[in-house]
Formats: structure tokens, C-alpha cells, sequence
């Protein structure tokens, strides 16, 4: 009876202690990654350099080699945007915009002011992801000290009011979509190239007086819904005009961002068939006709279509759009398709960029719902490597983690294509160097991925490829980390798995050998250390076993007799310790029964040559 | 010539119809309007004619003998004039006379005529003690301006001899007898105000596209020009500053004469940067004179430069305004980084009761911020360098910063009463610490240059007694330190103050003290009072202060365990720093802290702070292994491995 009474008492102390301890430490990290990830994941930030080499031979502190990744580095980096710079000069950007608002009141109800009208939405635009910026990028340089009581110096009401007036001046331009709805069969339809689309919807603007661009109106609306969606900020034009005509209904924005969509879908189709037709067309009359309509260059129809592409992908990612439909998969199909074609026509940087990814995003059986999460989880490999962002890289590796996770777990046919994420993953996570990231977070992903993979039928020899050579890959890692920091207690649980992943790691001759050895290192340094039966052996054996790993991979490769080129394998691997590694163990428990000199891969030759070496040097 | 003639023209048709009127009609009420317009239009007015004028005007306004106004007279006149006005009977017109019907037209009648035959004690009698104190009586149109005028023509120049007269015999010493009178300082208060009006509406005209503003419509260029002068004379800051700087003026001259210029320019800035505000866009711009700025920096300077002034009757008005202009820019300025630097200035102005603590707080920045610079690079220079440096710039630097910032400390005594050193706290409840903060920093950097020049220089045998200011920088860094540990800079400054009194007792060899001051410290530090919390591992510098402690402790037999004790809590906070980093890498597992090999300096302190406790130990015949857990050993030796990069050798 006593417990009855007591437990709710005790509950009651409790909860709004729970209450009030919790949103404390969550509010602004949650905030924060609600709020940056489509700064993260949109936009490449201004001053971000190449990393540096990670691995360099005169500093071994360093620990194990990282795998080759440059695939994902290149991955990483978005192509350079023309269409939308970013501002460079805050200044210059706010006297324009007083400028266009003294012209816009100058020029009101005229036809002019529309330009007008679009050249305020867009400036309005760029200074909101300029602030954005200042908000959640970089932490400035001479000043890192935030506002007082830990604030940014820049507000979220003030980001929700730039937005709004970009918001506002583009919506003058369009028609609002729930009323064009009645009067639809009195506008003109025409049809062309398959594709039916309303003339009237073309509304487009030349951007900074740049002949070759012209941008719709409709496209930068969706711009803008896409961020509003992301930051989750109610409807936009309730807070500058109360006074619209019409009213806005229930699921009326997840309508509207589906017109602006695909308004700006037939917009940018156009563009494309004008380009190609421009581009390729024999016959005359079809080339007069399009001599009279704005066609792009390449560059900028290849900026348009690539920062329309980003912001597709945000939407899809955001969820409340056409999650998984066919409609959307073919779109992003043919984006990647047209994208990838542009891109090797105008050899622009970084070059098989979009023909890689159209590869992937086609890896499914044609479903690409995977593919927004897993486009921008590539990023967190550039972002990750910079210093100086307002969050930790903690916080910034549970970001992408997510990404990755979202990405494994939307791919619906081809599940084996979910190890490939996994040791994505695997790869990206490992350059923390992050002991109990390794440990607790990747482990359980690795185990996964070779369970997946062993379903279907991956095997290549390249670490990230091959789930198994990625396990061991980690395993590696983890083992080499855990004997290096001295938190080896409990080494003993991954020797099943170091076993059963060996293999894969000294089968093909290659570099992978060094990852072999840190295993067995590490296994041999756990059992030197314990005091139990058998343990004396096992030292022995995988102190053996270690300097095997490059042995084998010298004779292998060169030849029985090219045994001398141990010598020559690169210092910062460091073959020379193993041997002294095993003469350690040799001396120490010379009784063993792995204790006498190995003659497989000449091995026996290798020890007598450092031995006399190390003595000549000295 | 021409107005000559217009003047006999317009004469003789007035007397034609004057004449006329008589002999119709009986006297009426209003024949003196006629009689006044006769005698006024003539070119030339006779002395007699004068007086005539004089006694017309002074009876119609109701000017008594000494200069003030009757008032239900000058009602009568005004319902007179405008019966008169209205009388559709009345065929009297003039031209020049026609805009004079009113009230405001009699006086700029007589005022103008004082004017031109100068009479100036009449002008200035009736202008202080009638017309001034009644002036809502009169509307703002061109004749009230033109009044302000003559007025100030006929007044700037004895005023301003007055006033530098009485400089220079201030000057002198002694100094002498003041040559302004309280008439003057009457007259000087007229002065401000008719030139703040005139002020204020040179700068509301803004001239519509192709016409001209009231001002250049009433003067013309020349009167502007004189205008403007005079104006920058009486309502500039520096002469105010000039007048208040003297003890005499302070006590004899009304504050609110200084306030009426200080309000006049703040309510035009305000005005100013409230129709800024009221553009489309949320971003904030100042408005600078002409221009709109992108920062605040103009306006806040121009703003400070009225708070010198330590004027208590404007003090709140100059405040608040300076807080709303600062807190937008904190808010919606257009520079990300401007806002984080005025974040810094706001928080200091709210804490400050009035503005002229405000100006001296800000003014010793400067001399604080050079004598910062000089401690940065002190160590780079030589011994010759730093002595004359220090004599020639570091000294008066020093000196006008502590007058500056004892000021404030003045002043703030005066508000919330005497400040007072319990032992070795400074009590004082309401002081805000960021004054002891400035207080202390000022006293610091002087000291430590100070200290840096006597070492430099080897001198072993002098032995210093404590200067005062080490002991006041402590105090003042402790004051700021105890009532708000949520600023690094507190914690940095009172360690960096223990720091440099340890320096110095240590190169006294006052061991005494040492023991005394170590105790003080270890209080503070200790989890109570939390010294150092808020700090990072690299900002954090208390391990050169505890080696100081423990190396002296360890020449002295009776003081070694003290610093095998000392040493332990070095070796501590290295410790702790350690676990934090390594909790943050992922190296710690099941309760145990690894060694981290990716190269964060915490490794380093921690290796260092080991070595100390050891060599500590190890002079007083103990071992550290058997001192310390075996796992921090363990996990020394495990960094010290990684350290043989090779791993096992031959």
C-alpha cells in the first residue's frame, strides 16, 4: 500500500522537474538544427577552403591511415552558382534596395514597377540568406563573442521579416493560385512539344540587367516557400499584409508551393527545349521562331536548373511534397539528366559531378526517394573539414548522420543499395577519429551493411565499396584508437569479428594490409597484457600474424624474391615496429608455440635483414 | 530715393483720406492705427516722431515702465485690430503696413525701430521682462523671426565680450572678479533659446523641390551667414564647455541654459532618426547631418560630446535617447559586427545612473586600450626603450585615464554612497562590477608595466613595499569578480592580478604575505566562489600562478608540504581540463579517460601539470605513482608512449 501512495507523490516531485530540466539543455541545439539545415545543406559558404592533407609522414602521432576518399570530397562542393550570388557587399546590397523602393514608389501601379517589384523580391532574397548566414555559418573573425545572454546577434524575427518582403514583392507578380482556378477555361492553352502549360504563367524578369538572364517569378516564389517550409515559419504574408482579397484556406500553401513548382517546372522546360532546339534545329523556320523568345547561354541555364535542383531536393526532403511519387522520382531523373548533360557540354567544375549522381539516384529501380537525403549528406564531407562554424563538429556529424540514416532507410527496392550508404557513412564518420562515435554510433551501421550486403552480391577492393573491407576498415580504427588511448579492457569482444573480417582485408594484395596489421597489433597488445590461460598464445599468434600482413602483401605482389621491397613500403605505415612487435613477443614467451620465426612470405629473411640493418645504423 | 518718394506718396494719400475720415465721421477707437501707419511709413523718423511711435505702441501693448507686458491691454488691441480688419468700411491700406496689423506686427514695429535708431536699453528691457515671457501670444511667422534676429544683433556683441572678459580674469591667478552680471546671464539665456529656434527652423527647411524654405525666405544671404555663426557661438558644445570649466559659472550659471541647447540638439537628431525609422526597410541606417549612415559610430560620438557637459537637467532625455539609437543598432544595424560591438557599449550605458559617468566610462577606453597595446608587445622591447616609454607616454597616459575613471568612481560614491575594504574585499552593493572592472584594469596595466620595468632592470636589493595600486587593482578585480561570475573577463583579470602580485611578493621573498594572499586565493578558487569556471583550458593561465606558490614554498622547510599541496592542485586542474576534452573526443569508456592522439593541447597542460607534481614530489622524497590513482599514472605512461611514435623498437 505504502508504494501505491508514495509513487504518485514521488511522480509528481518529478515531472515538472523533468519538465523543466529538459527543454533547457535541447531548446537551442533542436532550434538550431531545425533551423540550419537547409543553410547547411543549400548553400556553399563563402571563404571555405580545401582541407589540407590529413595524413602527413613526419607527424605519426596521427595514428592510422584515413582511406583514399576523394571521390566524396569532390561529392562535396556544390558547383559554383551564377544566378544567385551571394552578397558580398552588405552595403552596396542595402543602398540598392532604398534605391528600388524610391523607384517603386516613384513608378507605383505602372508597368515598370513590376521589374521593379521583382528586383526588391530578389534583393530582399539574397540580404535574407545573408543574414542566414551571418546567423548559423561562420563565426566572425575578430569577434566571436556573441550578443549578451548568449544570443546571435542576428534575430529569427528579423530573418522571417526579409523573407516576408521578398515574399510580398513576388506575390504581387503572380496571380495567387486558389483564384485562378474560375476562370481557368477562359484562358488560352496551348500546346507544345507534348508539354501544356499556360501562356499567361510566363512571367519572368531580367536579373541585374544581365541580357542572357531572365528569371520567373515563379521561381523565386518557390525558392522562398522552400525556405519559409523549412524553417517552418507560418505563412509569410500574414505578417506585411492583412489586407489581401482573397482568404487563405486550409492546405492552401501545400497547394501553392505544388503551383509554384510546377509553374516553374514548365518554365525551366521551355527554357530547355528552346536551348536545344536553338542549339541543334536544321530548319529555319523553327530557328526564326525561337530567335524572337529568350534563350540562355549554357552557363546560366546550367545555374538555373542547378539551384532549382538544390531546392527540389529540399523539398522532397522536407517531406510535406510529393514525398514518393512517380511523378516527382522522373523529375528528379530528368533534372539529374539534363543537369549532367549541360555540365559535360560547358565542362563545368567538378567535372562528372551530375553524370555520377544520375547514376546513383537511378541505383533504386527508378524510386528516388532516397536520393534528396543522401545528395546532401555528401556535403557534411566539405563542411565538416572547416573550422570555425557556430556549432561543434559533434553536433554537425549528428546532422549528416541523420541524412545518411534518412537516405538507408528510404531505399524501398534495391536494399542491398543501402550497405553502399552504410559504408558512406562509415567512411565519413571515421575521419572524427572519435573513439566512442566509432564504437557506439558506426559499429551497429557496419554490422548492417555486411548483413545487407552478404544478402546480395558486392565485392570489390576497395574500402567504402566492399561492406565487409569497410567493417574492417572501422574495426581497424577502432581497435588501433583503443590501444593507442589505453581503454582496451574490453578488446576481447571484437575478436569474433576481427575473425571473421580478416580475411577480407589480406586477400587482395594492397595497401589494405595496414589495417590487417593494426588489428592483429592491437590484439597482440591486449592479450600481452592479460593475465590469463591462453592469452600468452593468442599474444603470440596475432604478434605473428601482424608482421605477416606485410609480408604476404610484398611477396604477393612482387614476387617471392622481391622480398627486400618490405623495405621500401611507405614510413608513416611503419612495417619495421611489427617486426619489432613480434621479437617483443618472441623474447617474452619464447616457449610458444607461435613464438619461433615465421618462413611463410619469407618471412624469416625480413627479420634477419632488419636486425642487421638496425645494427649497422647504430 | 525711390522709397523716399513712395514713402511723401503714400503719405500724402494717407492724410487725404485721414482728413477725409475725420471730418465724416466721429473719433473711433482705431484712429491710432492711422496715426501709427503715418508715423512709421516715413522714411526717416524723426527723434520726435520716435517717442511719438514709442508712446503709441507702448500704451496700445499695455509695456509698463519696467519693461513687462499688460496683458488684457494687448488683448483689447488685438480684438481692436481685428474689428478693424474686418470693417469693410475701413479704405485704409498700405502695402508695407498691411502685414503689421496684428500683434506680433506692433512689436517687430517697435523692436525695429529700437533697432535702427538704437535704442537699446528699451529693446532689451521690454525683450527680456514683456515680450519673451509672453511669446505664446505670438505666432511663428516671418516678424517673430526677424525679431529673434535684432535681438541677437543687438546683444552678441556685448554678451560675448562679457563672457571671454570673464575667462580671462578666471584665467588669471588669483582670479579675479567676474564680469558678468545676472543681467547677463538673463540676457545669455534669451540668447540660447532665440538661437535654438533659429536652429530649428534653418534645419526644418527643407525646400520643396524649386521653392525656397521660411529661412531663406525672412533672411537674406548675408543675415544668414551671420545667423549661422552666431548660432554655432551660443549653442555650440564647446563654448558651454568653455563657460561650465569654470567653478564660478558652474555655481552662478543656471544648468538649464546648457540643457536648452543640449535638448534643442537632441530633439532635432531625434527627430532626425525617428523619420529614418519610419523607411520601408527593417534594416536600420542614422541619419548624419545630410546622409543617411550605415552606422551608428557619428551619431553616438556627436551624442557622447553632450554628455561631457554634465548637465543633470538633460541628463535623462540624453540618456534615454542615447539608449534607443543604440539598442537599434543593436537590433537592426546594418553591420553584423558593429551590433556585437555596441551590444558591448548598451549594456554599459544602461548600467550607469547618469551621462556624464557614461562620457568618462567611455573616454578611458582609449587610454586603457593604449596601454594594453604597450603591455602586448612590452616584452619585445629593451630595457632603455621600455624606461623611456614608459616615462615619456605610459605615465601620462596612465595618469589622465585614473582621473577619468576616478571620476566616475566619484560620482558613483556620491549616488550610492562611500565605498569601503572590509579585509580584503571591497564592499559596495549597488556599484555595478563592470566599474571595477574598468577601475581595475586601468591600475593593472600600469602596474604590470610598471612591474615588467623594475625587473627588467635586475635590481635584487631594492625591496619594495607593495605600491598601493597592485593592492587596489586586486581589490577592484575581486569587487567585480564576486558580484558577477558570468563574465570571463573577471575571472581572467583577477587571476592575471594574483599573477603579478605573486611576481612581485616572490621577488621580495615576503613569504608572509605569499602565505596570506595563497589562502585568499585558494578560497576564491575553490568551488564557493568557482574562479576560473567559465574559463577554457588556454585562457586559463592559474598554473603559472601555483608554481610561483609552490617554487618559493619549496625553499622554505616549513612551507614544503604547503607546496606539495600547491602542486597537487595544479596537477588537478589539468586533470579536469583533460577528462572535459577527452569526454568531447569520444576517449572515455566505461567510467575510464584514454590518451587522445589527435593533437588537442589540453594533452600538453596535462603532461606538464603531471611533471610539475612529480619534480614537487620528488624534491620532498616522495613518489608520484604511489601519490596519484593508478589510473592517472597509467594513463601518463600512455601518453608518454605515443609520444615513441615508432611503437616497439629493436
Amino acid at each position: 500500500m505504502m508504494r501505491h501512495t508514495r509513487f504518485p507523490i514521488l511522480l509528481a516531485i518529478l515531472l515538472p522537474l523533468a519538465v523543466l530540466a529538459q527543454p533547457v539543455k535541447a531548446a537551442p541545439e533542436d532550434a538550431f538544427l531545425k533551423r540550419a539545415t537547409t543553410l547547411y545543406l543549400v548553400h556553399e559558404f563563402e571563404g571555405m577552403h580545401e582541407p589540407e592533407a590529413t595524413a602527413s609522414p613526419t607527424d605519426p602521432i596521427k595514428g592510422l591511415p584515413l582511406a583514399h576518399d576523394e571521390k566524396f570530397r569532390s561529392l562535396s562542393r556544390f558547383p559554383i552558382q551564377t544566378v544567385l550570388k551571394p552578397v558580398d557587399d552588405i552595403e552596396t546590397t542595402i543602398r540598392r534596395i532604398e534605391l528600388l523602393t524610391e523607384e517603386l514608389e516613384r513608378l507605383e501601379g505602372s508597368e515598370q514597377s513590376q521589374r521593379t517589384r521583382f528586383a526588391l523580391a530578389v534583393e530582399y532574397f539574397r540580404i535574407y540568406l545573408y543574414y542566414l548566414k551571418q546567423k548559423y555559418g561562420f563565426l566572425p573573425e575578430e569577434n566571436p563573442a556573441a550578443l549578451t545572454g548568449g544570443d546571435s546577434p542576428v534575430s529569427e524575427a528579423e530573418l522571417v521579416e526579409y523573407l516576408s518582403w521578398a515574399d510580398y514583392h513576388v506575390k504581387t507578380l503572380i496571380s495567387p493560385p486558389g483564384m485562378a482556378k474560375e476562370d481557368r477555361n477562359t484562358k488560352e492553352l496551348i500546346t507544345k512539344d507534348s508539354q501544356t502549360f499556360q501562356l499567361a504563367d510566363d512571367i519572368s524578369f531580367r536579373l541585374h540587367k544581365d541580357e542572357n538572364l531572365y528569371i520567373s517569378a515563379y521561381y523565386l516564389a518557390f525558392l522562398i516557400e522552400c525556405e519559409r517550409m523549412a524553417a517552418e515559419w507560418p505563412p509569410l504574408s500574414e505578417n506585411l499584409s492583412r489586407n489581401r482579397k482573397w482568404h487563405w484556406k486550409d492546405g492552401y500553401w501545400q497547394h501553392s508551393i505544388d503551383t509554384y513548382n510546377q509553374k516553374t517546372w514548365f518554365w525551366l522546360d521551355g527554357l530547355w527545349q528552346r536551348y536545344k532546339t536553338g542549339k541543334t534545329s536544321q530548319n529555319p523556320s523553327a530557328a526564326r521562331q525561337h530567335q524572337q523568345s529568350f534563350v540562355p547561354d549554357l552557363t546560366n541555364l546550367f545555374s538555373l536548373y542547378e539551384l532549382y535542383f538544390r531546392y527540389h531536393l529540399v523539398s522532397r526532403l522536407i517531406g510535406r511534397f510529393q514525398k514518393s511519387s512517380p511523378v516527382s522520382d522522373t523529375m528528379t531523373i530528368s533534372i539529374l539528366k539534363r543537369l549532367a548533360q549541360m555540365q559535360e557540354a560547358g565542362g563545368f567544375a567538378p567535372k562528372g559531378y551530375y553524370s555520377y549522381y544520375l547514376k546513383e539516384a537511378r541505383k533504386d529501380a527508378g524510386h528516388t526517394g532516397f536520393f534528396p537525403a543522401l545528395f546532401f549528406a555528401h556535403k557534411g564531407y566539405a563542411i565538416t573539414e572547416q573550422d570555425g562554424f557556430r556549432v561543434p563538429r559533434n553536433t554537425l556529424f549528428r546532422i549528416y548522420l541523420h541524412l545518411f540514416n534518412q537516405a538507408a532507410a528510404s531505399v524501398r527496392y534495391n536494399i542491398s543499395y543501402r550497405a553502399d550508404v552504410f559504408n558512406e557513412l562509415i567512411l565519413f564518420g571515421v575521419k572524427f577519429r572519435n573513439l566512442e562515435i566509432m564504437e557506439t554510433i558506426l559499429l551497429p551501421y557496419a554490422d548492417r551493411s555486411v548483413q545487407i550486403a552478404s544478402m546480395g552480391n558486392i565485392s570489390s577492393e576497395k574500402i567504402g565499396q566492399s561492406s565487409e573491407l569497410t567493417s574492417a576498415y572501422l574495426l581497424a580504427h577502432i581497435l588501433d584508437l583503443k590501444r593507442i588511448s589505453g581503454l582496451d579492457h574490453d578488446t576481447d569482444k571484437y575478436r569474433g569479428r576481427a575473425e571473421a573480417l580478416l580475411p577480407s582485408l589480406t586477400v587482395p594484395a594492397n595497401e589494405n594490409w595496414v589495417y590487417a596489421a593494426a588489428i592483429h597489433r592491437a590484439m597482440a597488445a591486449h592479450y600481452g597484457r592479460k593475465q590469463e590461460t591462453g592469452s600468452e598464445a593468442l599474444a603470440m599468434y596475432h604478434a605473428r600474424m601482424a608482421l605477416l600482413a606485410p609480408c604476404r602483401m610484398v611477396t604477393e605482389t612482387f614476387g617471392t624474391k622481391e622480398w627486400k621491397r618490405f623495405f621500401t613500403l611507405p614510413e608513416q605505415n611503419n612495417p619495421q615496429s611489427l617486426v619489432a612487435l613480434f621479437l617483443y613477443f618472441h623474447n617474452k614467451y619464447p616457449t610458444s608455440e607461435f613464438a619461433q620465426l615465421p618462413t611463410e612470405y619469407q618471412a624469416d629473411k625480413i627479420i634477419h635483414e632488419t636486425i642487421r640493418r638496425t645494427a649497422v645504423s647504430e | 530715393m525711390h522709397r523716399l518718394i513712395r514713402g511723401i506718396q503714400s503719405g500724402i494719400l494717407c492724410f487725404i483720406l485721414l482728413a477725409a475720415a475725420a471730418n465724416a465721421m466721429p473719433p473711433s477707437e482705431t484712429d491710432w492705427v492711422e496715426q501709427l501707419a503715418n508715423l512709421y511709413l516715413q522714411s526717416e523718423i524723426p527723434e520726435k516722431d520716435q517717442a511719438a511711435i514709442f508712446s503709441i505702441i507702448e500704451n496700445r501693448l499695455g509695456i509698463r515702465e519696467d519693461g513687462t507686458l499688460d496683458l488684457m491691454q494687448s488683448w483689447n488691441t488685438r480684438a481692436q485690430l481685428a474689428r478693424y480688419e474686418n470693417d469693410s468700411e475701413n479704405e485704409f491700406y498700405n502695402l508695407y503696413f498691411e502685414d503689421k496689423l496684428s500683434l506680433i506686427g506692433l512689436n517687430y514695429i517697435y523692436f525695429e525701430i529700437c533697432t535702427l535708431y538704437g535704442k537699446k536699453e528699451r529693446f532689451i528691457r521690454y525683450f527680456i521682462n514683456g515680450y519673451t515671457p509672453n511669446k505664446a501670444l505670438f505666432p511663428e511667422n516671418r516678424q517673430y523671426y526677424k525679431i529673434l534676429y535684432y535681438y541677437l544683433y543687438n546683444v552678441q556683441d556685448h554678451l560675448i565680450q562679457q563672457i571671454s572678459g570673464t575667462m580671462e580674469v578666471m584665467n588669471q591667478k588669483p582670479p579675479g572678479k567676474p564680469l558678468l552680471t545676472a543681467h547677463d546671464i538673463e540676457l545669455l539665456s534669451a540668447t540660447v533659446l532665440a538661437c535654438t529656434q533659429l536652429d530649428t527652423l534653418d534645419n526644418s527647411g527643407t525646400p520643396v523641390e524649386g521653392g525656397e524654405s521660411l529661412f531663406s525666405k525672412v533672411f537674406d544671404e548675408k543675415e544668414q551667414e551671420w545667423i549661422r555663426s552666431t548660432v554655432q557661438w551660443f549653442s555650440g558644445v564647446d563654448t558651454h564647455y568653455a563657460i561650465n570649466s569654470y567653478e564660478w559659472c558652474r555655481k552662478n550659471i543656471p544648468l538649464s541654459i546648457t540643457g536648452d541647447m543640449i535638448g534643442h540638439r537632441i530633439a532635432t537628431d531625434w527627430q532626425k532618426q525617428s523619420l529614418l525609422q519610419r523607411s520601408r526597410l527593417p534594416l536600420m541606417f542614422f541619419s548624419v547631418g545630410e546622409d543617411a549612415a550605415f552606422t551608428i559610430d557619428p551619431l553616438f560620438l556627436s551624442t557622447l560630446e553632450l554628455l561631457k557637459l554634465d548637465n543633470r537637467e538633460i541628463d535623462l532625455l540624453a540618456l534615454s535617447a542615447l539608449k534607443a539609437w543604440v539598442s537599434r543598432q543593436v537590433r537592426q544595424g546594418i553591420r553584423v559586427s558593429d551590433r556585437v560591438k555596441y551590444d558591448q557599449i548598451l549594456k554599459e550605458l544602461k548600467v550607469c545612473p547618469t551621462g556624464w559617468v557614461f562620457y568618462n566610462l567611455y573616454a578611458c577606453r582609449q587610454e586603457l586600450d593604449t596601454l594594453k597595446q604597450h603591455a602586448e608587445n612590452w616584452h619585445n622591447l629593451s630595457a632603455d626603450q621600455q624606461a623611456e616609454i614608459f616615462e615619456k607616454e605610459i605615465k601620462p597616459t596612465y595618469y589622465t585615464a585614473t582621473g577619468k575613471i576616478d571620476s566616475v568612481m566619484g560620482d558613483l560614491e556620491k549616488i550610492f554612497g562611500k565605498r569601503h575594504t572590509y579585509g580584503q574585499q571591497l564592499k559596495s552593493a549597488s556599484i555595478n562590477p563592470i566599474f571595477h572592472r574598468y577601475k581595475g584594469e586601468v591600475d593593472y596595466y600600469y602596474e604590470y608595466l610598471h612591474f615588467a620595468l623594475i625587473e627588467s632592470k635586475n635590481i635584487h636589493t631594492i625591496r619594495l613595499p607593495l605600491s598601493g595600486s597592485r593592492q587596489n587593482c586586486l581589490n577592484e578585480f575581486t569587487a567585480a569578480f564576486v558580484k558577477d561570475k558570468t563574465d570571463k573577463r573577471n575571472h581572467l583579470n583577477l587571476l592575471n592580478a594574483y599573477n603579478l602580485l605573486f611576481r612581485e611578493l616572490v621577488r621580495q621573498g615576503d613569504i608572509v604575505r605569499i602565505t596570506k594572499h595563497e589562502k585568499q586565493l585558494i578560497t576564491l578558487l575553490d568551488a564557493g566562489e568557482g574562479l576560473g569556471n567559465a574559463l577554457t583550458h588556454q585562457e586559463n593561465n592559474t598554473y603559472d600562478i601555483y608554481q610561483l606558490i609552490a617554487e618559493t614554498y619549496l625553499t622554505h622547510p616549513q612551507f614544503q608540504n604547503r607546496a606539495l599541496e600547491i602542486a597537487r592542485r595544479s596537477y588537478g586542474l589539468a586533470r579536469q581540463y583533460y577528462a572535459t576534452a577527452a569526454e568531447e573526443h569520444g576517449f572515455v569508456h566505461d567510467g575510464r579517460i584514454g590518451a587522445i592522439n589527435n593533437g588537442c593541447t589540453e594533452v600538453d597542460d596535462f603532461e606538464r601539470q603531471y611533471e610539475f607534481y612529480r619534480s614537487v614530489a620528488e624534491k620532498l622524497g616522495k613518489k608520484v605513482q604511489l601519490l596519484l590513482p593508478p589510473e592517472d599514472v597509467r594513463l601518463y605512461n600512455k601518453l608518454q608512449e605515443l609520444k615513441e611514435a615508432r611503437g616497439f623498437t629493436i
